[in-house]
């Protein structure tokens, strides 16, 4: 099918049984409203339908027979690969994971080497000391003691959980947390022109998605059909667009937006660098954007200038997460400039695989190559991101187990 | 998956699948009362749900803004009608008063449709039970236990009681664990809010 993904990019298996890790635990549910989901920091992209909704739907798309609701799937995908790319590409969302990760590395409230002497789990430690470790009362005493420590630090997370926050990582990463919140606000906030940075980073999605998939022809009725259906923060963007440039939307969108995202605050920058394409004198976009962006310094509100992912990496070298995917850009092995992987869809069909966590509702695989071992790791970071793990659940579960043990510590004591 | 635009169009499309369904089902609904019931319950679910706005956490989600039913979203609709008709059947002429009956009617399928919608994992017994409760009231375990397995079809005590377990343990998509049933202060369960 013209314009779509290619899917077996998507489809390599990977083999998910594991004795120790059920990685399927790792999968987030979606709100039902909710298609599709890129996780930037794990760098996974998430849909909202079973393996075998998914496996119908390619089987469909391989004989050519797409139904309407397989059509909206592969645009979904494509909307998510598109911001695997705008993170891969584009300084500010590169910087943006990286600063988020700095955080989470250097934040939790649980830690290996921390046992108060005091608490329960510390005195039992101290106790454990002067056993053999073969013994069976160590052996019981350990259990405990980890049972102990589960508890301590379920006391931590809860006293570290915002308000109203019932997961497990929410509590146990409050500064990682705080700052995704403040980043919310943020990237929501909207200006004068009505654009928000989370409107260009949507916006350029939706749209990316519909002239790959479509290309130019009719491009503004099918995203007004689409935009009718979507809430404003996708749509912003588009209709700021057209009301600037009209009949040069499908032109100049996602060329203005790919520059305004190498900027530290793209939705200042959208507006003067679209005006700048638009004046451009050869009113050929090929030509027109590396003149506008050779001077994007010197445009009014631009801001400062991040540049490309690949310009951004040096300063955090700790997140390592798309280094292979970058070294590809840096050697030009994806056939493009960053810029233009961004700025024309068609430079999509020259990158050989996306790398990046493929999951489903119940089911997983590694695009691209991803080994498995990888794919796994980074499903635990993003189940960490997107809250995955209930803490009320782990309460509970705890308190059963400390509950039992309780039990057995009477039986034993009272010879029953 | 079918996507709706409006409010409106998505209820008329919860309405037609009740009435649509094979009327040697339990799940086929025809008695307008209950329909309207049934339509006002999930409306006010949605309306609620629909307000309570979630964190992205960084992550960059496509989501709709119109309606839509899913397909794993049926059985849960098949389940709210099955105890809806069945309530109906068993409040007949000298039970509950026909106000009572719809006004239970809407709060039980509010009560699901909700909990259905924030992540709740629930199963057509389960639902059954629910529904059970919150439309006979506050019962002694003993007494549910006997009616519902009575009443429901197929249903043992067992099979009650196993449900009743399961609705105090209800886990919702941020993480909140639940309880949709309760003992209150006389001992009696009664199905909860949530």
């Amino acid at each position: 099918m013209a314009g779509s993904p290619d899917l077996s990019t998507y489809m390599a298996e990977i083999d998910n049984t594991d004795n120790t890790i059920d990685a399927h635990e790792f999968i987030k549910c979606l709100r039902p409203d909710q298609l599709g989901l890129f996780e930037p920091l794990s760098g996974i992209l998430l849909l909202n339908v079973s393996e075998d909704e998914f496996q119908a739907m390619a089987a469909r798309w391989s004989k050519n027979e797409c139904t309407d609701s397989d059509i909206d799937l592969i645009r979904t995908i494509n909307h998510e690969t598109y911001h695997f790319m705008q993170t891969v590409c584009s300084g500010y969302m590169y910087k943006r994971q990286c600063a988020a990760f700095s955080i989470f590395n250097g934040d939790s409230v649980l830690s290996d080497d921390a046992v108060p002497a005091d608490s329960a789990s510390g005195q039992l430690l101290k106790a454990l000391e002067g056993l053999e470790t073969a013994s069976p009362e160590y052996q019981r005493l350990s259990a405990v003691t980890k049972l102990l420590r589960q508890h301590e630090d379920l006391g931590k997370i809860a006293a570290n959980a915002a308000p109203g926050d019932n997961s497990y990582f929410g509590g146990a990463f409050p500064k990682f947390f705080a700052h995704l919140a403040a980043l919310e606000l943020a990237e929501n906030e909207t200006n004068e022109d009505g654009l928000s940075i989370l409107s260009i980073i949507e916006g350029t999605a939706v749209a990316h998605a519909q002239l790959l998939m479509g290309g130019t022809v009719g491009f503004e009725a099918r995203m007004e059909a689409e935009c009718s259906t979507l809430p404003p923060v996708y749509s912003a963007l588009y209709r700021v667009t057209q009301g600037l440039c009209g009949d040069r939307t499908s032109e100049l969108l996602l060329p203005a937006a790919s520059m305004a995202l190498m900027c530290e605050r793209p939705d200042r920058a959208y507006i003067p660098i679209l005006r700048a394409l638009i004046d451009a004198p050869s009113h050929d976009v090929q030509q027109d954007a590396p003149v506008v962006a050779d001077r994007l310094d010197s445009l009014p509100g631009v801001g400062t200038v991040l540049g490309f992912a690949v310009d951004v990496r040096s300063q955090y070298p700790d997140y390592l997460v798309y280094k292979p995917v970058l070294d590809q850009i840096e050697s030009n092995a994806w056939g493009a400039h960053p810029f233009w992987l961004l700025a024309d869809p068609a430079t999509m069909n020259g990158v050989p695989s996306f790398p990046m966590g493929f999951l489903t509702r119940d089911g997983f695989r590694g695009g691209g190559g991803l080994d498995r071992d990888i794919l796994i790791a980074r499903m635990f970071l993003m189940s960490v991101v997107l809250r995955v793990r209930s803490r009320r659940r782990t309460e509970k579960a705890v308190r059963e187990q400390l509950g039992a043990w309780a039990q057995g510590v009477l039986v034993r004591l009272t010879g029953g | 998956m079918q996507k709706f635009t409006t409010q409106n169009e998505f209820l008329n499309a919860l309405s037609t699948h009740w009435q649509s369904q094979p009327s040697t089902t339990a799940a086929h609904t025809t008695d307008a009362a209950i329909l309207d019931a049934l339509r006002a319950g999930v409306q006010q679910a949605d309306t609620d749900v629909r307000q309570e706005e979630q964190s992205r956490d960084g992550a960059l989600g496509l989501r709709i803004g119109g309606w839509i039913i899913r397909p794993e979203d049926l059985p849960v609709l098949d389940a709210i009608s099955v105890g809806a008709a069945a309530a109906a059947a068993a409040f007949g002429p000298g039970g509950m008063t026909a106000v009572a009956v719809v006004a239970a009617v809407s709060g039980f399928a509010s009560l699901c449709w909700k909990a259905w919608r924030k992540g709740a994992s629930l199963s057509p017994d389960e639902v059954a039970v629910l529904g059970f409760l919150k439309l006979h009231g506050p019962m002694a375990l003993e007494d549910l236990k006997k009616m519902a397995a009575a009443q429901l079809d197929g249903f043992s005590e067992d099979r009650v009681e196993l449900s009743l377990k399961s609705l105090r343990d209800v886990e919702l998509l941020n993480g909140d664990l639940v309880d949709l049933v309760r003992i209150d202060e006389s001992g009696r369960w009664r199905a909860r809010p949530i």
